[in-house]
């Protein structure tokens, strides 16, 4: 902003500045009309009219309108100055950010039941996001808001009690319904896997990795990557080998061999902590983490990652694209019709193309193949209707779950860094 | 328009009316008429610029980078006109709605480019202007005009060589505002296809 704090942004009253970055300024206003305060997100008066930058900063509107949960912001509304700024009418926290929080606390580190507390409602706000198909990619101190109800922070817990984490800033994160999972280097440092920071593909485990970086950086005040031997401090501070183990499962450099799901996670962390006894009678349902994958949802990453498990090698579950008017973002795409009902999806960039053949149609319960053709592009990744990403080198294997339309892509990338997508809209039809 | 074209047009529109709470049918229905436009014919260009604007197909590309009503209307109606210009570079192996999305796209950084490098125009005036920018000769346009489907016809005739305000075009065809812009949007996208050489 180079014009000073406004005094108006649409019909709300501007107090104060509460936040800036290279980017956007947040302030604290007031909506008169409802009686209440908000933050107003604005982007940079410099970055408004660059069209890649405003239609993140506008999706980030459409995708927390999307996401419903207590422990993710909310937005109220999305205005635009006179100087062509939009902006984001969001949630006033009110209570500051958990990094602040926690350097109340000082040398003291917090209890491990209370980093649980943390941890649970910071897998209640993935779980949330990721059943809209939407990775955060910065999960940080920073980024996790307190909903404040004490006129004065704590000085001995992060939260007092009341008190509530919200996430916020999605202005990294990345919706899989919209676009691939591949992705330039971005994030915190010591808050992104190792696939996030190089550039590679990201889906919900990435934010698994970072949850448990946050809950390292909580306890040491440092991130796993800065202090790799994490594991021997936090024992010192009473972490039972369990947790920490499953900590470390979360940290792997390779996703797959994280929990699934950050519900998967904030169990085995809790049960980690305290051994249920044996079961008996039906389990009491806690909290709404539970609800991702109990729920069948045809969308939900928890659900569709459980989908998976149960299929072998490279069969992933097929389940209902959403929308069509986006299957192929780039619209480069070329179908060409072959015989025996298969088709050619290509796309070609000067001398580079990735194309696959596979067929127009399947049955739900048949397996289909599609097969990979690369030139001048070193390797490329399927993308599969579930979100699920393998790399191209073998033939994929998809048997349907259900009925309708199923969008398969191979994402190649050139030399030069340009990213082709080839798509093909796969009818799937019900077993006879 | 023949009577059978007429005919087969209204039982088209009927069906889009039909199917429009299922996105996967209105878009077979669309993808069809697109790919007769793109082939030539007159009377599916009709019905698709009827199409794109009465079910706002357009919109959700559009708000992805327009964020006040009034630009995205604007923007809309540029997409009209471009939908109606470059039709025939459709080829059909994608869905329709993908490429009016990439066209909509286009439309809508040009609007912000426009927008960044002028201050904000009278509404009325940038959209004479953006009629006139397209005209050849005045007696291009006339013929243009005089081929539209009457519907559209009487509107642009009042609006862009009547100089009209919407208000007054609404009023003297016994419209409301909102339809009498939409005829005047849908009539001129038309009358520059025509002018483009777009048949």
């Amino acid at each position: 902003m180079t014009r000073g704090v406004p005094r108006k942004l649409g019909r709300y009253e501007v107090a104060e500045v509460i936040g800036t970055g290279a980017f956007a300024t947040v302030y604290r206003a007031r909506d008169d009309r409802l009686d209440a305060d908000v933050a107003i997100k604005v982007l940079a008066e410099n970055h408004s009219f660059d069209a890649d930058l405003r239609e993140r900063f506008i999706s980030e509107g459409h995708l927390l309108r999307r996401v419903d949960s207590p422990h993710v912001v909310k937005v109220f509304d999305l205005g635009e100055t006179e100087a062509g700024q939009p902006f984001l009418v969001l949630d006033l926290a009110g209570g500051g950010d958990l990094a602040a929080r926690r350097r109340r606390l000082g040398g003291a580190a917090p209890r491990l039941d209370e980093l649980l507390t943390v941890a649970r409602q910071v897998a209640v706000a993935l779980g949330a996001l990721h059943a809209e198909q939407v990775v955060h990619r910065d999960v940080t101190p920073g980024n996790l808001l307190v909903r404040g109800t004490a006129a004065v922070p704590p000085s001995a817990t992060l939260l007092a009690p009341g008190e509530r984490l919200m996430l916020a800033d999605l202005g990294l994160s990345k919706d899989l319904a919209a676009t691939s999972g591949l992705t330039v280097g971005a994030g915190t440092a010591g808050f992104t896997p190792p696939e996030q920071g190089v550039g590679g593909w990201v889906d919900a485990r990435a934010d698994i990795w970072s949850a448990s970086a946050l809950l390292v950086w909580l306890a040491l005040g440092e991130t796993p990557a800065t202090h790799d031997a994490w594991q021997e401090p936090v024992r010192r501070l009473g972490w039972p080998d369990p947790v920490i183990r499953e900590l470390e499962r979360s940290l792997s450099a390779q996703a797959d061999q994280r929990h699934p799901t950050a519900a998967a996670w904030i169990e085995a962390l809790e049960a980690a902590n305290a051994p249920p006894p044996a079961p008996t009678g039906p389990a009491a349902a806690a909290g709404p983490v539970d609800a991702a994958p109990r729920r069948p949802r045809r969308r939900g990453l928890a659900a569709l990652a459980a989908a998976a498990v149960l299929l072998a090698g490279l069969a992933g579950g097929w389940w209902l694209g959403r929308s069509t008017a986006d299957d192929d973002p780039y619209g480069r795409t070329s179908v060409e019709q072959l015989s025996g009902g298969r088709a050619r999806a290509t796309t070609t960039a000067g001398s580079s193309s990735v194309a696959f053949t596979g067929p127009r149609s399947a049955t739900v319960g048949q397996t289909a193949t599609f097969t990979a053709a690369l030139e001048g592009v070193e390797t490329a990744t399927w993308l599969a209707p579930d979100g699920k990403s393998f790399p191209s080198g073998t033939a994929l294997e998809l048997r349907p779950t259900s009925e309708g339309t199923a969008t398969v892509r191979l994402l190649g990338q050139t030399a030069d860094g340009d990213v082709l997508v080839a798509v093909l809209r796969v009818e799937v039809r019900a077993a006879s | 328009m023949s009577g059978r074209e007429a005919a087969s047009s209204r039982t088209w529109r009927a069906a889009v009316e039909a199917a429009a709470g299922d996105r996967e049918d209105l878009g077979d229905l669309v993808d069809a008429v697109a790919q007769r436009a793109a082939a030539g014919d007159r009377t599916a260009l009709v019905d698709l610029i009827w199409v794109v604007d009465e079910h706002h197909l357009a919109r959700p590309a559009i708000r992805r980078l327009v964020v006040q009503d009034a630009d995205a209307e604007e923007v809309e109606q540029d997409v009209l006109i471009a939908v109606a210009e470059t039709i025939g570079s459709f080829r059909g192996d994608a869905r329709f709605t993908t490429w009016l999305h990439a066209v909509a796209r286009n439309k809508a950084i040009a609007h912000l480019r426009r927008r960044k490098e002028t201050d904000p125009l009278d509404g009325d005036e940038g959209d004479a202007a953006r009629i006139s920018s397209m005209i050849a000769t005045r007696s291009a346009v006339d013929d243009a005009i005089r081929g539209l489907p009457e519907l559209y016809r009487d509107a642009v005739v009042l609006r862009d060589i009547g100089q009209r305000s919407y208000a007054e075009v609404a009023q003297e065809l016994g419209l409301n505002l909102n339809t009498a812009k939409a005829r005047v949007a849908r009539g001129r996208a038309l009358a520059a296809a025509e002018l483009r050489g777009v048949r």
